[in-house]
């Protein structure tokens, strides 16, 4: 009767649901005890469980629980023992690594809008750029081909989200290093390739001199930068209101200034000196001599995949090292072929396997000098006396010179 | 004895997997249970993966420091918490919303009706209206609203005042003058209340003596004149006997009022420097008045205007502008307090330049009137008692009680960078106001116009033989009936003007997607911020067709 069919579908379907939450059930546990293992485990490593079978990496992640727990103080030694698990694979390896080279390209997360660090020429249809530069010089150490890259241009938005889901590889996009982005945002900060500051954009006929000069003033700003946050703190500070007007983007934010919504700009003093050749009258304006705050800007990486972080880190300190020890473009091949000097040659990969550590060949700098240059080429190119910004290296100079780029030793 | 009826025997010999109903609910709990599995699937990856990378779960960041400002909106500073500054962001939309709504409705309306209409050319303006921006995307429209129109007014220096009214028109936005409640606004309330109470008596009164005699009395005028009569009362009254504001000054400068500021306004002029510009003496005694100053400025301004003078004779203009402005009066006071709106207002009707300094408190502004830096500290009395006692000096100080109407009158004004004062609409909302308008106007007018297209002709022809004429037609007969036709199509407009709200971030309005973006890059929280997107807009949109699809149930024509 009518009871009786509604009785048994009620079981059945009671049945099927048993078993669907059984199986996700399953899973959600396999992954409760991965995260655990976080500690000596990357996360990539649930990626690969899924290719080997189940009981294997129960067996693995519980030995490595048991290590885990006795090599907590000594996270050092856990990388050597997983490591000699060869069911599994290299534990300290992420997946990135892996996934570009599948690829074959090189995902960056970058900026279009802004000359010099990252933008798309309308001309030539090409991004070019400091930033850009730094994107081919990985691609060049890790695929051996500096133009295997794609650029993402993203929004101040999205940037943060792309790289968090994995969508980009690395975010190289005058991104200021500071604590809560290195660590609640959950990004690892690659050594600073360019040391900035935030400045202020007046009018010269506004007879501002300096920041106190704004009481009242509309300022332009761009939304969710570091630059939006300190004009806030700056400002509150000593005491002097101000009403902003945050734009969406860079385009935007500088197009109302232009028109005369806003009495000053502000951003990062690089963004300033970029931004001000695209107004309709460059002349009429002029970068006050303040600087607002400290901008180290630099490549990122999310957390989770200590092998990548350490490959963007030493490429940039490779292209650091290359131009204090003055191999150019122009020289690499020779210098690798005939140099006497141990610290070149430990660089360049013709002595030592350096390269082994971080999962490339060991003369993976010599491709990066030959394709893209050492730092002081990519400034250059860029940002050099034969460009429109003429941008004095300051701070941005070797050690040697008394600034602060400073590569740690390759050995 | 009983029988078994056939139909249970029927019944019994259909199985369970071919029974509809059964198979039916089986389906259906199938579905939900998949649907529940992804949900749960979808929370969990999210979970694992932002616990991996050190991201926070949970809503736990609303309540940081937000450290950013937020040009207009509710009272925020930045020193508030994320919360808070999404609220703000929350309670724009829901302004720009509401004002964006009613105003699409007159718009429709207006249009609609117009593209019916049998006049040539406003059937044809009204259709090339139409034509036109529904073919244009909304961010196109809002782009060119705001960087074509509204930044390409004259800037604020040189901003446009109608009939030399205090109201100023510029590419900064339209300020004009506002009416600020102070400490016995609410008691005047009660006074109007009062006097509406005696008007509706009054009334009564002399419906029933009209009636009685049968000759007609003017009950409009005395209802009139009586309630202009107790709200005047109450007015004065209130001015005198509750106002709670007074100004503090130095004592040695034997200030009874603000008229006294004319002459120490006049004196702060440094006569000795314009006269080595050239000003010479019949010129000097021009300037002993302050609105003979005021002119003398004015024309030294329409002259710089003209733009075509030699290097050196704008610079000695400029200079003797800048000596004209020194002797401006300071005025501290609290941000936006009455105190301090009242004390430049009044100094601003006599053409006495004023400088305001804003502070945030109290205490802030009392130590900038300690150092020296203005001329008057205003505010309420006790608030200025408790300043003075902490001074180095308190019986150099003197505290003048001003009384002050329920209403105080805010005037804009130019003040350095910007307008100080009034009321003002930002370009940003008149904006996305505008093209938020324009665009769904333009859509809704065609359901208008749907609508009443959709009321039978024979509606139109009874109501011209019962002579009616046109808008009697229009309003008693059509739209009536042409409402049914017109509600849910016209909610999924308002809908769709509440989303696309959301396009202000392009324009610099801070609605909620715009403070959100900004939280989400400070706190890198995206998930979470854009559930609470999900949730707002959601909560707003439910709230809209609820109300609307209410209205419709009340408005329908009742079927048999």
């Amino acid at each position: 009767m009518q009871r009786k069919h509604i009785l048994l579908s009620v079981l059945t379907l009671l049945a099927l649901s048993l078993l669907v939450t059984a199986c996700g059930g399953g899973q959600v546990v396999e992954r409760v005890v991965t995260v655990e293992v976080e500690k000596i485990v990357t996360v990539e490593v649930e990626k690969e469980v899924e290719k080997i079978v189940t009981v294997e990496v129960e067996a693995e992640v519980e030995e490595a629980m048991e290590e885990a727990a006795v090599a907590e103080a000594a996270p050092t030694e856990a990388p050597a023992e997983t490591t000699q698990e060869t069911a599994a694979p290299a534990a300290q390896e992420g997946a990135t690594l892996e996934i570009v080279r599948d690829r074959g390209v090189l995902r960056c997360g970058g900026n279009a809008s802004v000359p010099g660090f990252g933008y798309l020429d309308p001309d030539t249809s090409q991004f070019a750029g400091f930033d850009i530069d730094y994107c081919k010089a990985v691609a060049a150490a890790v695929l051996g081909d500096g133009e295997a890259i794609e650029v993402r241009q993203t929004t101040a938005q999205e940037r943060f989200p792309v790289l968090q889901s994995g969508e980009v590889d690395v975010l190289i996009r005058n991104t200021t290093w500071t604590i809560s982005r290195d660590t609640s945002l959950g990004f690892n900060f690659v050594p600073t390739t360019f040391y900035d500051g935030q400045g202020m954009m007046v009018r010269k006929d506004s007879g501002v001199e300096s920041l106190s000069d704004l009481e009242g003033a509309t300022i332009c700003v761009q939304q969710g930068t570091t630059t939006e946050k300190n004009l806030a703190d700056v400002f509150r500070a000593i005491s002097v209101g101000y009403e902003p007007v945050v734009g969406e983007d860079a385009t935007s934010t500088r197009e109302a200034y232009d028109q005369g919504r806003c009495d000053a700009f502000t951003t990062d003093k690089s963004g300033l000196v970029s931004q001000q050749i695209l107004l309709a009258n460059p002349d009429d304006h002029v970068i006050l001599d303040v600087t607002m705050s400290k901008e180290p800007l630099g490549p990122l990486v999310r957390h989770g995949d200590d092998q990548w972080f350490d490959i963007v880190k030493w490429v940039t300190f490779g292209t650091m090292q290359a131009e204090e020890l003055g191999i150019t473009s122009a020289n690499v091949e020779e210098m690798a072929a005939t140099s006497e000097d141990p610290v070149i040659r430990n660089l360049l990969g013709v002595e030592g396997d350096l390269g082994q550590g971080l999962g490339l060949d060991n003369d993976f700098m010599v491709e990066v000098i030959k394709q893209v240059g050492n730092y002081g080429e990519i400034y250059d190119r860029n940002l050099g006396p034969d460009t429109p910004f003429n941008l004095a290296r300051g701070v941005n100079a070797q050690w040697t010179d008394g600034g602060l780029i400073y590569a740690m030793p390759f050995r | 004895m009983a029988t078994t009826s056939p139909n249970v025997n029927q019944e019994a010999a259909i199985p369970f997997w071919r029974d509809v109903r059964v198979l039916g609910i089986i389906g259906q709990i199938i579905v939900t249970v998949l649907v529940l599995a992804g949900i749960l699937w979808l929370i969990n990856n999210f979970r694992t993966n932002a616990t991996a990378q050190g991201l926070d779960i949970g809503f736990g960041f609303l309540n940081t420091t937000a450290a950013f400002d937020i040009k207009e909106g509710i009272e925020y500073e930045s020193t508030d918490t994320f919360g808070r500054a999404l609220w703000v962001g929350i309670i724009n939309t829901i302004r720009v919303s509401f004002i964006g709504i009613i105003l699409t409705t007159f718009v429709a309306l207006i249009v609609g009706i117009a593209r019916l209409s049998n006049n040539w050319l406003i059937n044809k303006v009204a259709t090339v209206y139409i034509e036109i921006v529904r073919n244009v995307p909304l961010l196109v429209l809002l782009f060119f609203l705001y960087f074509g129109v509204i930044l390409s007014l004259p800037s604020v220096q040189e901003a446009v005042r109608p009939f030399g009214w205090p109201i100023f028109l510029s590419q900064r936005g339209i300020a004009m003058p506002g009416l600020t409640p102070t400490a016995g606004f609410p008691i005047w309330l009660a006074f109007i209340v009062l006097a509406f109470i005696l008007v509706m008596v009054l009334w009564t009164i002399q419906s029933r003596q009209e009636e009685r005699t049968g000759e007609p009395v003017n009950k409009t005028g005395s209802s009139i004149a009586a309630f202009i009569i107790v709200a005047g009362v109450g007015w004065f009254a209130t001015g005198a006997f509750t106002s709670d504001q007074a100004i503090m000054v130095a004592s040695s400068r034997n200030i009874g009022d603000f008229q006294d500021f004319e002459p120490i306004y006049l004196l702060q002029i440094d006569d000795d420097a314009l006269a080595e510009t050239g000003v010479t003496g019949a010129a000097l005694d021009r300037l002993t008045t302050a609105d003979g100053v005021a002119v003398y400025k004015e024309e030294i301004n329409e002259l710089l205007q003209t733009g075509d003078l030699p290097e050196a004779e704008v610079e000695i203009l400029e200079t003797r502008l800048d000596i004209l402005n020194a002797g401006a009066i300071t005025v501290c006071g609290v941000e936006n307090s009455v105190g301090e709106i009242n004390a430049a207002s009044q100094l601003r009707r006599q053409n006495i330049p004023v400088n305001v300094e804003n502070e945030p408190t109290m205490r802030r502004a009392g130590g900038v009137y300690a150092a020296g830096d203005c001329d008057i500290l205003a505010g309420r009395q006790a608030e200025l008692a408790a300043e003075r006692t902490i001074l180095d000096d308190p019986n150099a100080h003197e505290l003048i009680p001003i009384n002050v109407s329920p209403l105080i009158v805010n005037t804009p004004a130019l003040a350095g960078f910007n307008i100080q004062g009034g009321i003002s609409l930002t370009p940003e909302f008149a904006g996305i106001l505008i093209g938020l308008i324009l665009y769904t106007g333009a859509f809704a007018a065609e359901i208008v116009r749907a609508g009443i297209l959709a009321v039978s002709k024979g509606q139109t022809e009874a109501a011209r033989a019962l002579g009616l004429n046109d808008g009697q037609r229009l309003r008693l007969i059509v739209l009536p009936q042409a409402m049914r036709v017109i509600i849910p199509p016209m909610t999924s407009q308002y809908l769709n003007l509440t989303k696309n709200s959301s396009l202000a971030v392009a324009i610099a309005y801070p609605d909620l997607v715009a403070v959100g973006n900004t939280v989400m890059n400070q706190s890198g929280l995206a998930v979470q911020v854009i559930i609470i997107f999900m949730v707002s807009y959601l909560t707003l949109s439910l709230s809209i067709s609820a109300f609307l699809n209410w209205y419709n149930k009340k408005v329908a024509l009742v079927e048999r």
